[in-house]
């Protein structure tokens, strides 16, 4: 694994507007940056990422299927005890999943470290799946990137393949809060997925999904809606007014409630408890004492954070590395401080997607910090060798 | 279950896509994003706020659908976003609410 610096192709901004990959710069500041790119060889995808992502998807599914057996431990993962039964059954009846994925510190030695698992509602999936394929492609044509250069990047194929395989019938709908063009970005690409496997999709705003009289349900026009990507994460549905009629609809959700499991870093120490020592996974235990410091070389993180928000890190050193946020209102966990590797003046995150339960490829993100969030740059990778 | 062990990493350039009996047909990259991309057309939209229009604004529910109340009186609506819209604002630049 090293990081190459490279000459960004002229007229790519031209080329991302074309695709309608609108959200490419933010206020000003680079999201998609093509000034260089990672390069990885077969063998560190194959070893040290594809295989232990397959490994750690099996091992959290293993793990969802013992917590939807214990009340306690599904409050221990701070599930409303009022959605129980909606969490337990949608696992018991299998209610299909389509995506998700791990983020590891990972520097091309050792066994890539699991810093956590986007499992209910990961965006960063369109550049990811398409937009960096287009910049591989485009070198290789330019000469600037060898013929037989390539990618850990299934993620198109395979999405069309997972909602080919979805059950059920009628109208697939997407659905994300209005306002955000990346998380617009998101469902407009996983739309597109599904129509390729033939399924009819509509849009709709989660703020205008309807609920009729039925307890069904439906659009901006009374229709009933069968099926229903959510952009939206199940620690808030279950808070929300909407919520509490999930159990008596006949709207199959995507991702499904089991995932709300999976999503929740209170997993992490339960994986370090089940699996204690694997190599993929970091020292993780229930944060008993939130108000006290962070000891050195550890890692405080609420349950429900995103975007890096309420990460506070203390390295071995002793350096406080902070993140405010609003998620101050459920559990933390303590996970070991494993340091994302920095590659000149950029720390790198490596995100492992899974796509059904395989393995789907990979998307590079860079911060000037230790945290990664939602404004952290994308930069394409290469396999090579 | 999955089994790593049963799915060998694609060494072929996987920017390939193939159809029906193998054959390579174009650039995978081109037939999910430049045939198309994420560009939206009007088909199929259902948003009574005119869509996203960036910028991580949020909208209050109340009033979004007053344009189709005569759907019916019956539906309710507004009863998903409360609890991502009062933690908008943080975390970013995006104005994403799972972004990340």
């Amino acid at each position: 694994m090293r990081k190459v610096a490279l000459a960004e192709r002229p007229g790519w901004r031209k080329t991302a507007q074309q695709e309608g990959f609108a959200f490419h710069t933010l206020d000003g500041e680079r999201y998609w940056d093509e000034r260089g790119y990672y390069q990885f060889s077969q063998a560190q995808v194959e070893r040290d990422l594809q295989a232990p992502t397959e490994t750690l998807h099996a091992m959290c599914l293993e793990a969802v299927g013992r917590i939807v057996d214990s009340e306690a431990l599904m409050a221990r993962l701070a599930i409303p005890p009022a959605f129980f039964d909606l969490v337990r059954q949608s696992w018991l009846a299998r209610q299909p999943h389509l995506y998700g994925r791990f983020d590891f510190s990972y520097d091309g030695h050792g066994p890539a470290k699991l810093i956590e698992a986007n499992y209910d509602t990961p965006t960063s999936l369109y550049e990811a799946a398409a937009f960096q394929l287009i910049w591989l492609e485009e070198q290789i044509l330019r000469g600037v990137l060898p013929a037989q250069a390539s990618q850990f990047n299934t993620l198109a194929e395979d999405l069309v393949q997972a909602f080919a395989a979805q059950p059920g019938q009628g109208t697939f709908y997407f659905s994300t809060i209005s306002g955000s063009v990346e998380d617009r970005g998101t469902t407009d690409f996983l739309r597109k997925m599904a129509a390729h496997a033939g399924i009819h999709t509509r849009h709709i705003d989660l703020e205008d999904i309807g609920l009729n009289g039925e307890g069904r349900f439906v659009d901006l026009e009374g229709r009933p809606i069968p099926r229903l990507f959510k952009l939206h994460a199940w620690e808030h549905i279950f808070h929300e007014d909407f919520g509490r009629a999930i159990s008596g609809c006949d709207t199959q959700f995507v991702e499904p409630p089991w995932k709300a499991l999976i999503s929740n870093k209170g997993i992490l120490p339960l994986l370090w408890e089940w699996y204690p020592g694997h190599p993929n996974l970091l020292p993780a235990f229930v944060d008993d004492n939130p108000s006290r410091p962070v000891p050195r070389g550890w890692v405080r993180k609420p349950y429900f954070s995103r975007e890096g928000a309420n990460v506070d890190i203390r390295t071995g050193a002793g350096q406080r590395v902070f993140e405010d946020g609003p998620y101050d209102d459920a559990p933390y966990i303590l996970q070991g401080f494993a340091p994302l590797p920095r590659f000149g003046d950029s720390y790198t995150l490596i995100g492992s997607w899974v796509v059904g339960d395989k393995a789907a490829g990979m998307g590079i993100r860079e911060d000037d910090s230790l945290i990664t969030k939602d404004s952290s740059r994308f930069v394409p990778h290469v396999v090579l060798g | 279950m999955a089994n790593s062990a049963d799915r060998r990493y694609r060494a072929q350039p996987l920017y390939a896509y193939r159809e029906g009996a193998g054959q390579r047909n174009g650039l995978l990259g081109q037939r999910y994003g430049t045939a198309g991309g994420i560009q939206r057309s009007n088909k199929d939209e259902q948003s009574s706020s005119g869509g996203a229009s960036g910028g991580g604004g949020s909208y209050g529910a109340s009033g979004r659908s007053a344009s189709r109340s005569a759907v019916s009186a019956s539906i309710s609506r507004g009863g998903f976003g409360s609890q991502a819209t009062a933690r908008s604002g943080w975390g970013g630049k995006s104005g994403s609410f799972f972004g990340g």
